[in-house]
């Protein structure tokens, strides 16, 4: 029989998010037409601004004009969108930033996990807490961390407290695996 | 919410040990304090500790279109097995070109636009509209005894849960005494027990709704 990754077993019983939509649909179901407000998760529910929704129809045209269309693009993303980054997000404030530095993704939950393909298993790693829970889970996915719920093989995971009225501190290094 | 002196700690930290920091700048758009740096590359020497997570979904309401972005500096340096010092820089660029081909070209197109005149008014009166909320969520839950932080600089208010309930029996009463749905702290690990998040991330009817709701139990 096929191997699993047996990381994704130390997980914790749900990730927070799908752990609230269980509970709010579990009390929907019994309580029907209660006018629910949803302040959790944190998705915007405003409309897109028009210069996006504008500049997207527009780009839908050139989707439609052999000169103008676009088959696979730069997987770093297209220069011009890297530059405009570098230029107004990073160089207006004086940070040292060049488009070249800068990777198009499809989302930042995404690249947090992802970035941990290009690091080692042994890594000593401090997360904030609390903190959002991606962080946590995919060094859990990633075989980062002993058994979640076995503090004694936790060595390789710290943690800096951090109470929601301060930021957080750096605190004394934390402990190595090896 | 890190101040300049705070960044500064943590990367003489990570220069000082050879770690690397991963910044998550989502909500960098929310900072109003211009004492709040935006990004960690405006603390000298964060080139050669950080890397910058970004994203379009909370300053321009991607979160249904998809973008984002991650910096990652030429130059910055971990160690291979062998103990050689290796680039950080062409892992991730091979990372990305074997397993992700890319955003689709209409959204990167759309993702562009929030850099034109018109997308940066329109972005700002986003966050505007959004930090009103927090002020009024703020507003209300002090009105009626409750311990708040957070809502500056951030579109989330977090409260300590009264009584001393736990952050999920917190979530249970306010679900069924207010059908209001927010996010219990210790969700976020054991330090937020005891807290609860409410997010500024609604209709200002819903937000209004929802404080009638919660301040009206509170004085009863």
């Amino acid at each position: 029989m096929a191997r699993i990754n047996d990381n994704y077993l130390k997980l914790k019983a749900g990730y927070l998010f799908p752990e609230i939509a269980r509970r709010v649909n579990a009390f929907a179901e019994q309580n029907p037409g209660a006018p629910i407000i949803r302040l959790g998760i944190g998705d915007v529910t405003e409309p897109l601004p028009q210069a996006c929704r504008d500049a997207m129809v527009k780009a839908v045209g050139d989707m439609g004009d052999r000169a103008a269309f676009k088959g696979y693009g730069p997987e770093q993303g297209y220069l011009w969108l890297r530059e405009a980054i570098a230029k107004q997000d990073f160089q207006a404030r004086g940070c040292e930033i060049d488009a070249s530095e800068i990777f198009i993704s499809d989302g930042s939950k995404c690249d947090c996990g992802n970035i941990l393909d290009i690091f080692g298993h042994d890594n000593a790693i401090a997360v904030t807490d609390p903190v959002y829970p991606v962080y946590v889970d995919t060094n859990v996915m990633a075989g980062n961390t002993g058994d979640i719920n076995d503090r004694a093989s936790m060595a390789a995971w710290s943690t800096c407290r951090s109470p929601q009225t301060t930021a957080s501190q750096p605190l004394s290094p934390p402990p190595r695996l090896t | 919410m890190a101040t300049r002196e705070h960044l500064e700690k943590w990367v003489a930290y990570a220069k000082q040990h050879g770690s690397i920091i991963f910044f998550d700048a989502a909500y960098e758009a929310f900072i109003t304090d211009p004492a709040i740096p935006h990004s960690i590359y405006e603390i000298p020497g964060a080139r050669d500790c950080a890397i910058e997570f970004r994203s379009f979904s909370k300053n321009a309401g991607f979160t249904g279109t998809r973008c984002a972005l991650t910096v990652v500096p030429k130059g910055l340096k971990g160690k291979a097995a062998d103990g050689s010092e290796v680039e950080i820089w062409p892992l991730w660029n091979r990372r990305q070109s074997t397993k992700f081909n890319g955003v689709s070209y209409i959204v990167q197109r759309g993702a562009e636009a929030v850099y034109s005149a018109e997308g940066q008014a329109q972005t700002k009166a986003l966050i505007s509209f959004y930090m009103e909320n927090a002020k009024i969520i703020r507003e209300q839950l002090t009105s009626v005894g409750l311990e708040v932080h957070g809502g500056i600089n951030a579109p989330y208010v977090w409260l300590k849960t009264p009584d001393n309930l736990s952050s999920w029996d917190f979530f249970d009463k306010l679900l069924v005494n207010c059908n209001v749905v927010g996010t219990p702290g210790s969700g976020f690990g054991a330090a937020g027990e005891g807290y609860f998040r409410i997010s500024a991330f609604n209709s200002r009817d819903n937000v209004n709704e929802a404080m009638a709701r919660i301040t009206a139990k509170f004085k009863q």
